[in-house]
This record gives C-alpha cells, structure tokens and sequence, in this order.
C-alpha cells in the first residue's frame, strides 16, 4: 500500500493544505523544492507567518473563500502571474516559478480546511511568448509590406488583409474581410480558379488578374498563392502576394502607343524624303540640261562673262543636287529593313578605298590601313559609307600642295573595337569637336573645299544605329584623328 | 412543471443576483485595472424545454460555458455561457492584449475559467449569505458546444424534472459590450427551496419594515 503522503510528495506540482486556521498541514516536497522552506519548517505555521508579502493578496481572500464559503478559485496566470514567491533552480541561474493556482475547499473533520494547488507553467508560459513574439513579428513584417497581401479560406472568404491590399482595393479592412475573394476581379472565375488550383496544387505563381476598385477603377495585379499549411484547426488557407502592375501596363501601353507613332511619322518622313529629293531632283536636272543647251546653242558666239555665268548656275544645280544625294542618304541611314549581318570591316573598308578611288589617286595620298580587322553585327552599306566618308574627309582637308597621309588603325578597348583614322590635314579648333559631327556644319568656307556639310552627320548617325560612339580628337593646323567604337557584342575579331 | 414567481418575488430575485454580479463586477475590474461592468437585467425562470428553447434563439453560434457544480441545501449546476467568439474578446480586453494570436491560447482558456469563477463564485456566495443557504462548489470547467447540446452537456447529471433560473447577463469591459446568459439548474426540491427562501426573506424585510 503506497501511502498518500508519498504520492502528494512525488507529485510534480505545489500542494498545501491548511486548516481552518490557515494553518500549514501539508508542504509537499515540490513546494519545498521550489520555496526553499522545508515542510517540517512550514507545518503548523500560519500562511502569512510563511509568506507576509502576500498581505491582502488575491490568494489570502481565495483563502477565505475557500475556508468561509466552500467556494473554489482559479488564478489564472494572465491575471495572477506569480501567486507565490517561488524559484526554479538550475545550477547558478534562479528563475522565478510562472503558475497557475487553485484554492479549494477540503472537508476536514467537522471544519473546512483549503487546499492551495500550484502548477508551474512556465514552458507554457514561456511557449506562449515566443509565440505572440513571432506573431507580433509576422503581423509587422504583413503590416509593413509594400506588396499588398490577403489570406482566404477554402470557400474563398478573405479572411484577412494587410494595408497594402486596402490601398489595392481602395477599401478598408472591415469591407474586405468577409467578402468574396473573386468578386473583387473584372475576372471572378478566373480568381477563383487561382483558389481552387493553389488548394489542388499548393502553389501558382504570377497570375494576371485586374481588380476592380470600390470606386469602379481598375487595378492589374500579378497574383502569387500558397497554401498556409498546419494550421492548429486544420483548415488550410490560402495566401496570397499581389504585385501592382498598373502603373507598369500603363506605362508599356503608353510606351506601345508612342512607339508606334514614331513609326509612323518615320516611315511618313522616309517617303516624304525620297518623294522630295526625287521630285526635287527632276527640276534641277531640267535646268542645268536647258543651261547646257543653251551653252551649246549659243556656240563659239557665246562672251566669256556669259559663259561664266552660266558655269556658276550650271555648278549651283551640280552642288544642290549633291547636297539633295546626301540628305536622301542621311535619311536612309538605320532606316533599312535588312537585318544586322556579320560584317568583315577589313572588306568594308577595302570597298570605301575602291569607291574613293579617283579622289585618293588625285591627291596623291598616302593611306595606311591594318592588315586585319574585326568582324562586328552591322549594316554592310552604312559601315562601308562611313569608312568612305571618313576617308575622304581625312584626304580632302589638306593645306594645298602637301600630300595627304591618312592612317586607319584599331584596337581593342575591351567591350569595344576602336577605329581611328588619323589625318595630317588643317585640323579642328578645340571649340568645334563636337560641332562637326551636326548636319549641315562646315568649318571650312564653300570655296575652299567640296562639301555638303553633311558627311560626318551621316556618319554619326551610322555608329549611333550600331550602338557605337564617334568623336574627334585634333588640334589645329595639326591633323585630326577620328575615333570610331563599336561594341564587339556579336563580333568576332579576324585573326 | 413549472414555478411562477410574483412580481415582487422576481425583482427580489433579480436584485440578489444584481448584487452577487456587483460584487464579481468589483473583484473583476480589481484585478484588470480596467472599469468592468455586470448587471442582470431579468430573471426568469422556466422548465428545461423553455431553457432550451430559449438558448436555440442564438443562431447556431458554437457558445462556450464556464460550469460550477454546487451542492448543499441547493444542488445543480451553474453556468456562465456566452458567444465563443465575443467570449475570447473579454479576455483580450481584461488582459489588454494588444496583439492576439490567431487562436486561443491555454493561458486564455484558464483566464476565461477564471472570469467565470468570478462571477459564478459570487452569484453563489449571494445566494449563501442571503437566502441562508450554504452552498459549496466545484472547481469550474469550460464546456463548449452549440447551443441545444450545451443545455444538455451542462444538466446530464441532474434529474429530468429541472427548473432553470434564466438570467442574461450584460458585460462590459473597456469599451467592450457582450451579453451572455447566467443559468442555475435545479431539481423539483431545490428549486422549491429556493423559492421558499425568497418568500422567507421578502417576509422578514417586511416584518423589518
């Protein structure tokens, strides 16, 4: 027979028992334990002998409600959390006992005794912490979020909303919670079946969806799900990530919208300058023609001055229709349908020599060209033009009677080949680098050199389409260097 | 069977528990620091079909009770019941639990427990000292159930001829309003005895008149 003092001993939670005097009868070994008071120390002395700090505490009147009504008394920790000054002991650390409490009334003999029940919950206690510190933390990060966040549950109720989602829907929490998640879709099908397919498969990512707002407007979201999975009651929910994408659609549309009319008043621009320097051309023609007639039909009779000035109109038709050649061509420049191809830039650059032919072997000139160059993706024909239009430039502004010496090199700049043709002409003035390279801008006067002012436009316009970079680098009266970089992307150099 | 109670005799009654509910309202707002509020506005009492009837007027909403178990010249069961959900905002309220988890904790459950001690306790402790009758408890329990089933886990232990004192009972806490009920479940006897307490005691303040 086990007696039951050592089963109240062996018990792993407080027991006393006072008589209707309050007098300790019984000390189990926990409280002992736990108070650092023996029970042999306690028995027969009045609670409040044991422990005068609890005065007219919440225990001494459960107490006497025990000992004077037969009432019991739960001290629930959220109100009472440590009834009794009691310590758990690990080695060096003392650490105060959480409880929960019961006072009881017990028949003893003809009186009532008490019985005071302690039961250390500090795990639980310490559980329940961790546990509303997590959720104070989660509940921040949910409340912070940029992107607008909902939990629904499986009959596809929103069951909660973070300020970001109010802001998305243009409502406030309470007129969330509680409603259809898919009503608030231009979509609901569709959003419900983004519910139904995340609590099949567990996930879906990136779906497009638009919400309308309370006021009617609309939101394009993309959607993201996952199941909440072990929640305590078992229901699963869905949770979900919106991003807002409104401003991003609207602004592809706009970009869309714009792009397209650039096309169009580009493609307009084109035929309107090919009709032009068509249509421009065919008058000219018929007036240096008829100035050539009228030359030949006037014969030997004809008066030098006459003549002259018949030269000076027949060679102003020659110069506008040049100068209407080489806009028609600028216009072209990145204009082309044909794709970017692989390019032997050694091979273009033997093309511009050949067409420049004439005007090389009439100035006399030295050019010095590398042996290899790179393969780039590019426009054959444009990069041939703007080899040919360096090239000329470089041979054709020379101080009279000294001999044109042009050198093309490259080299390697990393991400980018770099051109140069280097010349031994007139040069630039520092403050007109970046000028040259506008339409229509002539450093030199008409008389001086052949020109239309327009060659190292067409040439920039050539590197900008290939995504290249074109600049000068001279002083005056010692030559100019024209520098070209492409980027390699695509290429492969030759050798 | 059924016990009709006088004008006179129902606000007596109605006043008794009124000061018990007082009593747990002060012990209340001592202990939550916060200005808590009870009162007991009507009293009836009906047989277990009129109990039971009446509690089925709370549309399907899962109730959730704190019992006492009592005995003495009066033997039954009393029961604090309220709306699980509005049960759990008391709590947060008394507890001043500004970041809740999502479901209910232990620690909450036994806060409840202890909210329904209170008042049960002091209900109890009223009916002791003024009709006389020395009554003593149980340690409370938490029931939970919808309604009609709640009537029944909460009398299986008593007879089937039950009378019940029906009280409803308003709450209010920190801003906080909730009504729930307040039942005493009797036997034929008890509830006699009740009764006959209450007429003794309406007889002696009129003889103290």
């Amino acid at each position: 027979m086990i007696l039951p003092a050592n089963i109240i001993d062996g018990l792993d939670s407080g027991v006393v028992v006072l008589d209707a005097n309050r007098r300790v009868e019984v000390w189990n070994d926990w409280m002992a334990v736990h108070s650092s008071i023996a029970a042999s120390a306690a028995r027969g002395r009045d609670l409040l002998d044991i422990f005068p700090e609890l005065g007219r505490s919440h225990l001494l009147q459960a107490v006497e409600r025990a000992l004077n009504h037969r009432l019991p008394t739960v001290m629930s920790h959220n109100l009472h959390p440590r009834v009794l000054p009691l310590f758990n002991r690990y080695g060096a650390s003392v650490e105060p006992v959480e409880q929960s409490v019961v006072v009881r009334p017990v028949a003893d003999g003809d009186s009532t005794g008490c019985l005071i029940q302690v039961a250390d919950i500090t795990a639980a206690v310490k559980r329940d912490r961790h546990l509303r510190d997590v959720t104070v933390y989660n509940r921040t990060l949910f409340e912070m979020a940029v992107d607008p966040m909902a939990t629904v549950d499986r009959a596809g109720i929103l069951r909660d909303v973070n300020p970001a989602f109010e802001g998305l829907a243009g409502t406030q929490r309470a007129g969330l919670l509680g409603s259809r998640f898919d009503a608030w879709f231009t979509k609901p099908v569709e959003a419900g079946r983004l519910i139904a397919r995340t609590l099949a498969d567990g996930r879906a990512n990136d779906v497009l969806l638009s919400l309308r707002q309370a006021d009617g407007q609309q939101r394009h979201v993309s959607l993201s799900a996952a199941t909440v999975p072990g929640r305590a009651d078992g229901a699963t929910m869905v949770f979900l990530v919106a991003r807002d994408l409104t401003e991003r659609i609207e602004a592809e549309r706009e970009l869309a919208r714009k792009t397209r009319i650039i096309e169009q008043s580009n493609a307009e621009l084109a035929q309107f300058a090919y009709v032009v320097s068509h249509d421009l051309r065919q008058p000219l023609r018929t007036v240096s023609s008829f100035l050539t007639l009228i030359e030949r039909r006037l014969g030997e009779a004809i008066e030098d001055d006459l003549k002259e000035f018949i030269a000076f109109a027949v060679d102003g038709a020659r110069r506008m229709d040049r100068l209407i050649v080489d806009l028609l061509n600028y216009s072209r420049v990145g204009r082309q349908d044909a794709p970017l191809d692989e390019v032997d830039l050694g091979a273009s650059l033997a093309e511009a020599m050949a067409n420049l032919g004439t005007v090389v072997a009439e100035s006399h000139a030295e050019v010095a060209v590398p042996e290899h160059l790179p393969r780039i993706m590019g426009s054959r024909s444009e990069l041939v033009r703007l080899f040919q239009n360096l090239l000329a430039n470089a041979v054709k502004y020379v101080e009279t009677g000294k001999r044109p010496r042009v050198v093309v090199e490259c080299r390697d700049g990393g991400s980018d080949w770099v051109l140069s043709v280097r010349d031994n002409g007139v040069g630039i003035p520092g403050d007109c680098l970046d000028r040259v390279f506008g339409l229509f801008q002539r450093l030199n006067p008409a008389e001086h050199t052949e020109g239309t002012g327009i060659g190292l436009a067409v040439c920039r316009k050539i590197v900008d389409h290939h995504h290249g970079r074109i600049w000068v680098e001279s002083h005056l009266g010692e030559g100019a260097t024209f520098f070209v970089s492409l980027p390699k992307e695509g290429a492969t150099p030759e050798g | 069977m059924s016990i009709v109670l006088n004008e006179m005799e129902r606000d007596v009654v109605t006043e008794l528990f009124n000061i018990g509910v007082g009593h747990a309202a002060a012990a209340f707002g001592e202990l939550t620091r916060e200005k808590v509020q009870l009162a007991v506005p009507r009293v009836d009492i009906v047989n277990y079909t009129e109990a039971a009837n009446q509690l089925a007027t709370v549309a399907g909403e899962p109730m959730i009770g704190i019992r006492q178990d009592f005995e003495g010249p009066l033997t039954g069961v009393a029961a604090l019941i309220f709306p699980e959900r509005r049960s759990l905002e008391i709590v947060r309220a008394a507890i001043d639990d500004r970041f809740p988890l999502d479901d209910v904790s232990e620690l909450e459950r036994e806060t409840l427990l202890e909210i329904g001690n209170i008042i049960l306790n002091s209900c109890l402790a009223a009916i002791s000292d003024m009709l006389g009758m020395p009554t003593s408890a149980s340690l409370p329990h938490l029931v939970q159930s919808a309604p009609p089933d709640l009537l029944d886990t909460l009398s299986a232990r008593t007879s089937i001829d039950r009378i019940v004192l029906f009280l409803h009972i308003d709450f209010s806490v920190s801003r906080l309003n909730v009504s729930g009920y307040l039942l005493f479940i009797l036997g034929v006897e008890g509830s006699a005895r009740f009764l006959e307490a209450v007429r003794g005691l309406i007889r002696r303040s009129e003889q103290g008149e």
